[in-house]
């Protein structure tokens, strides 16, 4: 029996390291496609790591905590100054963006300890969202204000990231430090503890899982992982300004994590390819692309309501990432 | 063995990532976008989204591109245009640029995106010397001059004409500003704010109206409370007939000068009450004549001919917008015409820089583009109801420009 469950954990970390063509297969995309494509799947790599870090905080936390769209900006706005302000390379930024976007997270949850939930805790961390916006436009000598901040190009180690095929395997690089780490946190006692908090914070607390220090952490763990994909973003876009990071890009973040999956890795990933892709293919059909994209989440919601990841899972038990099933 | 494996494929990997980053992008050549018989054009611009009112200012261009296809085109070719939504958004504005450069293969881009989106294309377009003519209100496009970037207005022209009127009017001193905190209204009220201070008034109150505002009862009250005679409403059109209304509602007895993100005819219309707007509401205008009247009425006739129902307001009428926009297609075919028959963009791009004194028979001013000014049209009058409510031209306060013949 022992050794029966031993061979099926050893399959399982086989299984998983099949997951590894993935990023393997994608290393010749450059070759294959023009600027403009190659720009677009960056676009995609750099909101896996948003979409992970709220995925964290929404999906595995249970917590409807909206502040996402501030550690985005924090980590953005972080890279950009160190960048513009300071002169530091853009790869010497990327690591404060982390950490801001860490402390941001922490900030964030304070509401949460203090017992606000559901629709006051959305509102909250809302309202952090667009108290941010206000600093970005208001701290004008930092900021650049209304006008926005126009970035160098960036560069990792003194080689220049200014084609996008550069870009594309760094990003690919922080895209998978991040999907590992977090399914690492996901799978050790912090996962099990999130799933506790989720499940029922009152038993979790009355059973001794310290339900304050994990909340903390999983804000501060999703903080610093979206403050890495504002920094990506810092990179792609080149420049910043306020109105990126306003409701609009609340609403695309969370149809993200909605239509991949609520509390799936692998959801966040399909979520952010699908989302942030989809609006392409609708070029030649303009004024029906928002009307596509609508009936898009609805039917997903309607009839998926654990996400595309959910279709993979059944498809093949190598995409059942669900934490919350152990 | 699996060690080894995994060796090998990181080994492929590497080599992969090698190859790939050597066989970087080329630049996209200077004569691309051009055939035999064809010009290709890109056309950017907002065309979903709430800053989609503004795309007749992509098909005012549009428009005149057509009938001079319709003419044979310029050196044999005809233009063929490539319309490309950026949404209003800095991400999604870089792929369509991309797009267009890199997959559709223009020659240049044509257009209006939001400043933002501008802002983020630049250093693109000037990495690639990818020609750009438009408009955008954000001056820092192109100041200092950027080598294939063209405007024909920025906010500094419009922001310095509205503060310039509102000031002509005999014993106005104190003026309220009250915009959006985004980069199009700064682009507009920071010139507005520095042309008041430079001329011996004084700014009593800046505030803010967001967008999405459905009310400006607070703005009205303060700009009242300030004593301001003059307001400077650095709005899109929503929110600008919401303060015109709500400053009608508690007799604000001041004068708004609008930017260019609202529509003069459909402003006045849709605040719905002549006093509210009768020598109180006034924006920057640019245009010759009335528009659709004298020298704009062949425009008027060029749009209803050449663009579709779709392409068109729902009244059928075309608004100021789709003038404003029409210069850009001007100057652009006048540039290729004078390119010569084998347009290159360094070419083009010479040949716009060449435009002196050069008539559009749309703006009051001519184009004048050199090498080191890429914003070509500068002068401006103003725009409001008369005493009998009559749309009216004024060069200043109380001087109405000759009538120009329907």
């Amino acid at each position: 029996m022992q050794r029966s469950a031993s061979d099926g954990a050893a399959r399982a970390v086989v299984s998983r390291r099949v997951l590894w063509i993935v990023p393997i297969l994608l290393l010749p995309l450059p070759l294959l496609l023009n600027p403009y494509q190659q720009y677009v799947i960056n676009l995609v790599l750099v909101y896996v790591p948003v979409a992970i870090g709220f995925n964290v905080v929404v999906g595995n936390l249970g917590l409807l905590a909206f502040s996402n769209v501030a550690f985005f900006g924090i980590g953005a706005y972080t890279a950009g100054i160190l960048m513009v302000r300071l002169g530091l390379p853009w790869w010497v930024a990327v690591p404060p963006a982390a950490l801001m976007g860490a402390v941001a997270g922490c900030a964030a949850s304070v509401p949460a300890l203090r017992g606000v939930r559901l629709f006051y805790l959305a509102i909250m961390t809302l309202a952090f969202g667009e108290l941010m916006r206000w600093v970005y436009i208001r701290w004008i000598p930092v900021t650049g204000g209304s006008f926005g901040m126009a970035l160098p190009p960036p560069d990792l180690f003194g080689w220049s990231l200014d084609s996008e095929a550069g870009k594309f395997y760094v990003f690919l690089g922080l895209v998978l430090v991040a999907i590992i780490a977090t399914d690492r946190i996901l799978r050790s006692r912090f996962g099990r503890a999130f799933v506790a908090i989720k499940s029922d914070e009152l038993a979790a607390a009355a059973m001794g899982v310290p339900t304050n220090r994990y909340i903390t952490l999983g804000f501060a763990w999703g903080g610093a992982v979206v403050g890495v994909g504002g920094a990506m973003y810092a990179a792609l876009i080149g420049h910043l300004s306020p109105p990126a990071f306003d409701l609009t890009e609340l609403i695309l973040e969370f149809a993200i994590i909605m239509v991949g999956g609520l509390g799936s890795l692998v959801g966040s990933v399909i979520g952010a390819v699908i989302i942030t892709a989809a609006p392409e293919f609708f070029h030649e059909l303009p004024g029906y692309q928002e009307l596509l994209f609508g009936i898009l989440i609805v039917l997903v919601i309607l009839f998926l309501p654990r996400g595309l990841a959910s279709l993979l899972a059944r498809a093949h038990p190598l995409f059942r990432d669900r934490y919350d099933r152990g | 063995m699996p060690m080894r494996f995994n060796r090998a494929l990181g080994a492929l990997g590497a080599a992969v990532a090698v190859v790939a980053i050597a066989a970087a992008p080329a630049s996209a050549q200077n004569t691309q976008g051009i055939s035999d018989k064809t010009i290709k054009i890109g056309n950017l611009g907002p065309f979903t989204g709430e800053s989609s009112i503004f795309t007749p200012l992509n098909f005012g261009p549009e428009a005149y591109l057509r009938s001079i296809n319709a003419q044979g085109g310029v050196h044999g070719r005809t233009f063929e245009t490539v319309f490309a939504d950026d949404a209003c958004n800095e991400a999604k504005g870089i792929a369509a640029a991309k797009k267009l450069i890199y997959e559709d293969k223009v020659f240049m881009i044509m257009g209006h995106p939001c400043s933002g989106v501008a802002m983020a294309i630049k250093p693109m377009l000037d990495k690639e010397g990818v020609p750009w003519m438009g408009l955008a209100a954000n001056p820092k496009l192109t100041r200092p001059t950027v080598p294939s970037m063209f405007s024909s207005y920025t906010g500094i022209e419009s922001g310095s004409a509205m503060a310039a009127f509102a000031l002509t009017k005999p014993g106005v001193k104190k003026i309220a500003i009250v915009q959006h905190s985004n980069d199009w209204a700064a682009g507009y009220c920071n010139p507005a704010t520095d042309y008041i201070k430079a001329n011996g008034a004084e700014v009593v109150i800046s505030t803010a109206m967001e967008r999405g505002s459905t009310d400006a009862t607070a703005q009205a009250l303060q700009i009242k409370q300030s004593g301001a005679q003059a307001v400077m409403g650095c709005l899109y059109q929503q929110e600008l007939v919401i303060l015109l209304r709500d400053m009608a509602k508690y007799g604000v007895d001041a004068i708004v000068l609008g930017a260019l993100g609202a529509d003069f005819n459909q402003t006045v219309q849709q605040v719905g009450n002549p006093a509210a707007v009768k020598q109180k509401f006034f924006q920057p205008y640019q245009f010759q004549a009335k528009i659709g009247t004298g020298p704009l009425k062949p425009y008027r006739e060029l749009f209803l001919k050449y663009l579709t129902k779709d392409e068109l307001p729902k009244s059928g009428e075309p608004t100021n917008f789709y003038y404003f926009g029409v210069p850009v297609g001007i100057v652009t075919v006048e540039a290729f015409k004078r390119a010569g028959p084998a347009p290159t963009r360094e070419k083009w791009i010479e040949a716009v820089e060449s435009l002196k004194g050069f008539e559009t028979n749309v703006f009051a001013d001519t184009a004048n583009f050199s090498k080191d000014n890429h914003v070509g049209f500068r002068r401006m009058f103003a725009v409001g109801l008369n005493d009998a409510g009559e749309e009216t031209v004024y060069s200043t306060w109380g001087k109405p420009l000759p009538p120009s013949g329907s």
